[in-house]
């Protein structure tokens, strides 16, 4: 056989392949593809989008600053003594002493957090106070300390603050705590960064918001019983906790690390799960050439932060 | 077998030295999307207008459905849409069309149908052996078109992995490396199926001649 028997072939081919897509179809992808380039930024958001931005930014770094403060045991208030758990002292002397005002709009911990708390924490009403600017320095870090950590944590840092002993178990404590809250996102499929996913086939294009819709609630009630989970588990001791987690971790990655023929075959979702778990194990080379691979199998996917290098 | 061995060749020859028409247009593909994710909604119709036939004529016969090869050729052109913003031009963007058609599909399969997805992801290279017989005689089919229609029968009938390279190299234009880079195989493997597919459809074809 020869060359020309194959442009015969094709000729052939080409002779009876004429289809085309339907021109509804056609002019519905064209308009879909017009607005997406075509939708300018609204008046408001051209007047007050930087600005905005810029608040942002300054509320987001002094959030990571003061967070980072807490979390260095050099930097720890003073221990609380029981005053600062004690009822708020009249409102009078508290205007006269300079308070910290704190954004009104901060959001309260839920309910069952507070319900969760030990009698010591419990009896600190800063946590639930509905007027946060009657707090003094003090009492706002203390709110905010007890805002911040894992629901398991807010027991014990009040009562080892009332004991004045345990300031140096706190940052591993935390650092702990934010390796749990990453593994906790790796437990929750699927990604939510994924494309959305397409409905039963069978379905008809109107069917996808319902089929989406029951995805995510599927996926925010696995979320909420690993949660759970995690709030029903003893504590550990902070460095066994730390030390669990980041044997977790290499472990994970141990077991995440393939052939490359291997992982092309993978579904793309557990391609990304295992590159995150190479990533909470500081396997960043690797990660990064995984996840290089990735985006030159899947293009059409959105990566996830937790799979991008980190931030320098 | 009808095998011939420089059909082998003549592919590793056509792949080399052989640019297809869309191959010379792929820089002009990569521009226009670039326009597009820069903007440029005219941009995003050319594309469309030069790929949307294949790649619609892709899944058609792939799927053999008409209103599945609908839905997916759609989520296709959405999933381009979203992902102007990431394109960069890595190679051409023929080959990144049809890597995301590719990975559609599979997604179709995984979530329809655990046979038609061992069928496209096993090598099933060996050919069948064509029943003369059951081709329809010369005498009865004579004009050309019938021939084309008789292909089309026959298209279909190939194994699915087959089938798919035949249609990245039809449809697509894309060569043996870019079917390769689109599907997730080798370049072996892809030269194998598309030897094993053109000799199925000389096969099926020897009366039309």
């Amino acid at each position: 056989m020869s060359e020309e028997r194959d442009r015969e072939l094709s000729r052939h081919y080409r002779a009876a392949s004429a289809e085309m897509p339907p021109p509804a179809l056609g002019r519905a992808i064209r308009a879909a593809a017009a607005q997406a380039v075509d939708a300018p930024p609204g008046r408001w958001q051209r007047k007050w989008g930087l600005p905005l931005a810029m608040a942002a930014s300054v509320v987001l770094g002094l959030g990571m600053v003061l967070r980072a403060a807490l979390e260095r045991p050099d930097l720890q208030p003073p221990p609380v003594s029981a005053t600062a758990t004690a009822p708020y002292p009249p409102a009078a002397e508290v205007r006269g002493s300079g308070s910290v005002a704190m954004p009104s709009a901060m959001p309260t911990p839920e309910p069952a957090v507070r319900s969760r708390a030990a009698p010591a924490a419990a009896a600190a009403p800063a946590v639930a106070a509905p007027a946060p600017e009657r707090q003094s320095p003090q009492q706002a870090v203390s709110a905010e300390m007890q805002r911040s950590p894992a629901p398991t944590d807010q027991a014990s840092i009040p009562e080892s603050k009332a004991q004045g002993s345990a300031d140096s178990v706190a940052a591993p404590a935390a650092s702990a705590r934010d390796r749990a809250r990453a593994e906790l996102s790796l437990r929750v499929p699927p990604l939510a960064t994924a494309p959305a996913a397409p409905a039963p086939e069978s379905a008809r294009p109107q069917s996808r918001p319902l089929a989406e819709s029951a995805q995510g609630q599927v996926a925010g009630t696995t979320a909420n019983a690993a949660m759970q989970e995690q709030r029903a588990a003893p504590p550990m001791a902070p460095a066994a906790r730390a030390k669990a987690l980041g044997a977790d971790a290499a472990q994970s990655a141990d077991s995440n690390v393939l052939g490359i023929a291997a992982e092309a075959e993978l579904p793309a979702e557990e391609w990304l799960r295992r590159i995150v778990a190479l990533r909470l194990a500081a396997r960043h080379v690797e990660a990064d050439a995984s996840l290089a691979r990735f985006v030159r199998r899947h293009p059409d996917y959105r990566v996830p932060q937790q799979a991008r290098p980190p931030n320098p | 077998m009808n095998y011939d061995a420089g059909a082998d060749s003549h592919l590793a020859h056509e792949a080399a030295n052989h640019p297809t028409a869309a191959e010379a247009a792929g820089d002009a593909d990569g521009a226009l999307m670039l326009a597009y994710a820069g903007g440029d909604a005219g941009a995003f119709d050319r594309l469309y207008a030069r790929h949307s036939g294949g790649s619609y004529r892709y899944f058609l016969r792939s799927l053999r459905n008409e209103a599945l090869a609908h839905e997916l050729f759609q989520d296709l052109w959405m999933n381009l849409i979203r992902a102007r913003a990431t394109y960069v031009v890595e190679a051409r963007f023929a080959t990144w069309l049809y890597r995301m058609a590719h990975n559609r599909l599979i997604d179709h399969y995984r979530r329809s149908s655990v046979v038609q997805l061992v069928a496209l992801e096993t090598d099933d290279d060996a050919p069948d052996e064509i029943n003369a017989d059951s081709a329809p005689g010369p005498e009865t089919i004579a004009a050309s078109r019938q021939a084309a229609q008789h292909l089309l029968q026959q298209v279909q009938a190939l194994p699915a992995a087959q089938r798919e390279a035949f249609l990245l190299q039809e449809e697509g234009g894309l060569s043996l490396a870019e079917i390769a880079a689109a599907t997730g195989a080798g370049i072996e493997t892809v030269k194998s199926r598309l030897r094993y597919a053109m000799t199925r459809l000389r096969q099926a074809m020897k009366d039309f001649r």
